[in-house]
C-alpha cells in the first residue's frame, strides 16, 4: 500500500518534537501504570488476605454446619474420615463463641472487655492444621487446660504486661446461665490484620467445652488443610459427598464479605485509573492540535503535491499509534518492573498484610490496549482538523 | 481559461481577486506571467493548480474543465499532472533532500527504489548529487529551490506551475534557476506557466501575459 511515506512523514514530524511526543506518551504511560499498578495491588491484597486467612483462620478448607450451628458429629470421627482423602494433610476441629466478659486485674483496677470471640483448639490436631501456634510472639506456643493464648490486641486492652496474667472468663450458655472460670495467660499471639487473630482468645478445646456444658465431643468448624490447595473444589465436593448436611468453603468463599470490601475499595481507585485516561487522552489531543496547527504550511503543501484529504488523516493517526506505543511500551515496561520487584520482595500492607503478588504480564494488557486505543481515538480530532485545511489558504500561513 | 473570476469574501469584506479572466497556453510553452503586487498573480496559479476554485468560468487542461474534478480527481490532477515550484520552496523540513523529492512520486505509489533512482537521477540533474541526505532545512535558498525544481519534475508532470520561483533569491542564482528551468522546458516540452515581477526572467518567456486589477491587459508571444 501506498502509505509508507505517510508513516515516514509522521514519524520524522514526531521525532523532530521530542518533547510533545514524549509529553503525550508520558500521559499515556502514567495511566496505564497508574491501572496496572492498582491491578497488581489489588491481586496482592486479596492473595495475601487469602493466605493470612488459610493459614490462620480458615485452613484450605473450613467444615461448617451454617443450619445447626454445631457440627453434630464426634471430632475424632470427622477428622478421621476426612483425612482419608489422599489430598488432606490434616484436620482440626475448632469451637468458635463469644464470651460475655474476660477481665484482668491489675494492682489499681479491673480491666474487662465484652463480647470476645473465644476459639477452642485441639493442642494436638491443630498444629499441624494452621499456623496459630507458630504465631506466639511471646509466651510458650502450648495449650493446656486452664491456660490461653490471647491475642495482641486483646491482651493490650485486658492490660497484661508480657505473656503472663490470671484471666476471668465469663460465658452465658444457650439455657441462659453464666459460667465464669480463671485461666492462665500462657501466650500472645499475633497475626496480620487479614489473619484475624489479634482480638481473640485461644482455648482448650476441651475446656470451651465444659464452659458450654457440651457432652459431647462437637465442634462448631473443622479446618482442613491441604497438600495442594489449589485442589480445594475437588476434596470440598468430596467432603460435601458424605456430608450433604454440611458447608464446605473455600478462604475465599468464607471470607467473602471481607474480600469484597477490599475489591470495592480497589476498583474505586481503578475508576481513577481511567479518569486519568480522559486526561491522558486530553494530553495528546492536545499535543496533536499543537503539531497539526504548527504543520498548517506543510499540510498545504502536501495537499498541493496531491496528497488526498484521508491522507492527511492518516498521517496524524500515525502520529497517534506512535505515541500510543510508546506510551503503551514506557507503561508497560514500569508496571512490569514494578510488579516484579514487589513479587521478589513483598511489601507489606495494611498494618502487616504482607503482599502476596504474582506477576502475570496478561494483567498488562487490558491496560497497555486501553492507553494505545485511547491516543488512537484522541488523534482522531486533530487528524480531522488538519484535513480540513483548504491548501491555498493553508499555504499563506507562516 | 475562460472568463475565470475569483472573489473572495469574508466578514465585511469582499475582493474581487480576479475578474473575468481569459488566456490560453500552448503545450511546452514557458509562459511569464506578470503584474504589480496584489494584481492576482498568486490566484491564477492556484485556479490552475486546483488548489483553490474559481468563483466562476472554467479553466481547460487537456481539454479537461478542472474546475468540475471530484476532490479526488482534483487529489490526482495534482500529483500526476501538475509540478508546483513556491516562492518560499516548501520544503518538508523534517525530510531529507532526497525524501522531498521522492514525494510526489511515492504519494503516487511509485515503489520506494523506484522513487529513489529518479530522485537521485533529479539531483544530479539540478547539482545536487552530493547533498542528498542533507536535511532540508539546512540548504541554502538557491539550493532549495533546486530541490523543489526537482520535486516538481519527478512525476514527469505536463504542467509546472511557479510562483516567484526567484524571489528569495540574489540575482545570480535568480538566473541560474530560470536557465535550469528553461532548459528543463526546451528538454521535456513541458508547458511552465510562471510568475514574476522580475522583468529579466521575461527575457526566457515564449509568452507574456500582462495582468492588472484581477485583468489580463496584455496577452502577446515572443
Ligand atoms: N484568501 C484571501 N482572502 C482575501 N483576499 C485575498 C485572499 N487571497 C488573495 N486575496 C486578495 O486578492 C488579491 C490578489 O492576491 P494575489 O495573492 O493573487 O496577488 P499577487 O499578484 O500574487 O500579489 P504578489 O505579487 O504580492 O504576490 C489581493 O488583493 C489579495 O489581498
Ligand atoms: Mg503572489
Amino acid at each position: 500500500m501506498g502509505v509508507r511515506y505517510l508513516f515516514l512523514i509522521a514519524r520524522r514530524i514526531l521525532f523532530k518534537r521530542k518533547t510533545s511526543a514524549l509529553t503525550a506518551s508520558m500521559a499515556v504511560a502514567a495511566t496505564i501504570f497508574l491501572i496496572s499498578f492498582n491491578g497488581v495491588v489489588l491481586g496482592g491484597v486479596i492473595s495475601g488476605v487469602e493466605r493470612d486467612l488459610a493459614t490462620f483462620q480458615y485452613g484450605n478448607l473450613e467444615i461448617l454446619n451454617e443450619k445447626e450451628g454445631v457440627i453434630d458429629k464426634p471430632d475424632y470421627q470427622l477428622v478421621a474420615s476426612v483425612t482419608r482423602h489422599p489430598l488432606v494433610e490434616a484436620a482440626a476441629p475448632r469451637i468458635l463463641t463469644l464470651a460475655a466478659e474476660v477481665s484482668h486485674q491489675t494492682p489499681n483496677r479491673t480491666h474487662t472487655v465484652y463480647n470476645v470471640t473465644v476459639v477452642g483448639v485441639d493442642p494436638f490436631l491443630e498444629p499441624k492444621a494452621s499456623r496459630i501456634f507458630n504465631s506466639v510472639a511471646a509466651g510458650k506456643p502450648q495449650l493446656l487446660k486452664g491456660t490461653v493464648l490471647v491475642g495482641r490486641d486483646l491482651a493490650e486492652d485486658l492490660g497484661l504486661e508480657g505473656a503472663k496474667g490470671l484471666l476471668k472468663v465469663k460465658i452465658r450458655r444457650v439455657t441462659g446461665e453464666e459460667v465464669s472460670r480463671y485461666v492462665t495467660v500462657s501466650g500472645i499471639v499475633v497475626s496480620s490484620a487479614a489473619g484475624g487473630l489479634n482480638h481473640i482468645l485461644i482455648v482448650h478445646i476441651d475446656q470451651l467445652r465444659e464452659l458450654l456444658g457440651w457432652e459431647q465431643r462437637y465442634s462448631t468448624s473443622l479446618v482442613v488443610k491441604l497438600s495442594q490447595p489449589e485442589k480445594a473444589d475437588e476434596v470440598a465436593a468430596w467432603i460435601k459427598m458424605q456430608y450433604p448436611d454440611y458447608q464446605v468453603k473455600t478462604p475465599r468463599e468464607a471470607a467473602k464479605n471481607w474480600l469484597n470490601a477490599i475489591i470495592e475499595g480497589v476498583s474505586f481507585i481503578n475508576l481513577v485509573g481511567y479518569a486519568g485516561m480522559i486526561a491522558s487522552a486530553l494530553a495528546v489531543i492536545t499535543v496533536l492540535t499543537m503539531m497539526v496547527s504548527g504543520k498548517t504550511r506543510d499540510i498545504g503543501v502536501l495537499r498541493a503535491l496531491g496528497v488526498s484529504r484521508k491522507g492527511v488523516i492518516l498521517l496524524f493517526i500515525f502520529d497517534g499509534i506512535l505515541i500510543g506505543l510508546i506510551g503503551a511500551a514506557i507503561g508497560g515496561l514500569v508496571s512490569s518492573l514494578v510488579a516484579l520487584w514487589l513479587e521478589n520482595y513483598p511489601v507489606a500492607f495494611f498494618g502487616n498484610l504482607v503482599l502476596e503478588v504474582r506477576f502475570n504480564p496478561l494483567n498488562l494488557l487490558f491496560p497497555m490496549v486501553v492507553g494505545f486505543v485511547i491516543s488512537v481515538l484522541a488523534s482522531i480530532y486533530p487528524a480531522w482538523k488538519a484535513s480540513t485545511y483548504e491548501p491555498a489558504e493553508a499555504m499563506r500561513y507562516f | 481559461m475562460e472568463k475565470v473570476w475569483k472573489v473572495y469574501r469574508g466578514e465585511g469584506f469582499r475582493v474581487e481577486a480576479l475578474r473575468g479572466v481569459s488566456f490560453q497556453v500552448s503545450e511546452g510553452e514557458f509562459c511569464v506571467v506578470m503584474g504589480p503586487s496584489g494584481s492576482g498573480k498568486s490566484t491564477l496559479l492556484n485556479l490552475i493548480g486546483t488548489i483553490d476554485t474559481p468563483t466562476r468560468g472554467r479553466i481547460i487542461i487537456d481539454g479537461v474543465d478542472v474546475t468540475r474534478l471530484s476532490e479526488a480527481e482534483k487529489d490526482r490532477f495534482r500529483n500526476r499532472r501538475v509540478g508546483f515550484i513556491f516562492q518560499f520552496f516548501n520544503l518538508i523540513n523534517e525530510l531529507t533532500v532526497l525524501e522531498n523529492v521522492m514525494l510526489p512520486a511515492l504519494i503516487c505509489g511509485v515503489s520506494f527504489e523506484e522513487a529513489e533512482r529518479e530522485a537521485l537521477s533529479l539531483l544530479r540533474a539540478v547539482g545536487l548529487a552530493d547533498k542528498t541526505s542533507h536535511s532540508a532545512a539546512k540548504l541554502s535558498g538557491g539550493e532549495m529551490q533546486r530541490v523543489s525544481i526537482a520535486r516538481a519534475l519527478i512525476n514527469k508532470p505536463a504542467l509546472v506551475l511557479a510562483d516567484e520561483p526567484t524571489g528569495n533569491l540574489d540575482s545570480q542564482t535568480s538566473t541560474e534557476i530560470i536557465r535550469l528551468m528553461k532548459e528543463l522546458n526546451q528538454r521535456n516540452r513541458q508547458t511552465f506557466i510562471l510568475v514574476t515581477h522580475d522583468p529579466t526572467v521575461a527575457e526566457a518567456a515564449t509568452k507574456i501575459v500582462k495582468i492588472l486589477d484581477g485583468r489580463v491587459v496584455e496577452e502577446k508571444a515572443v
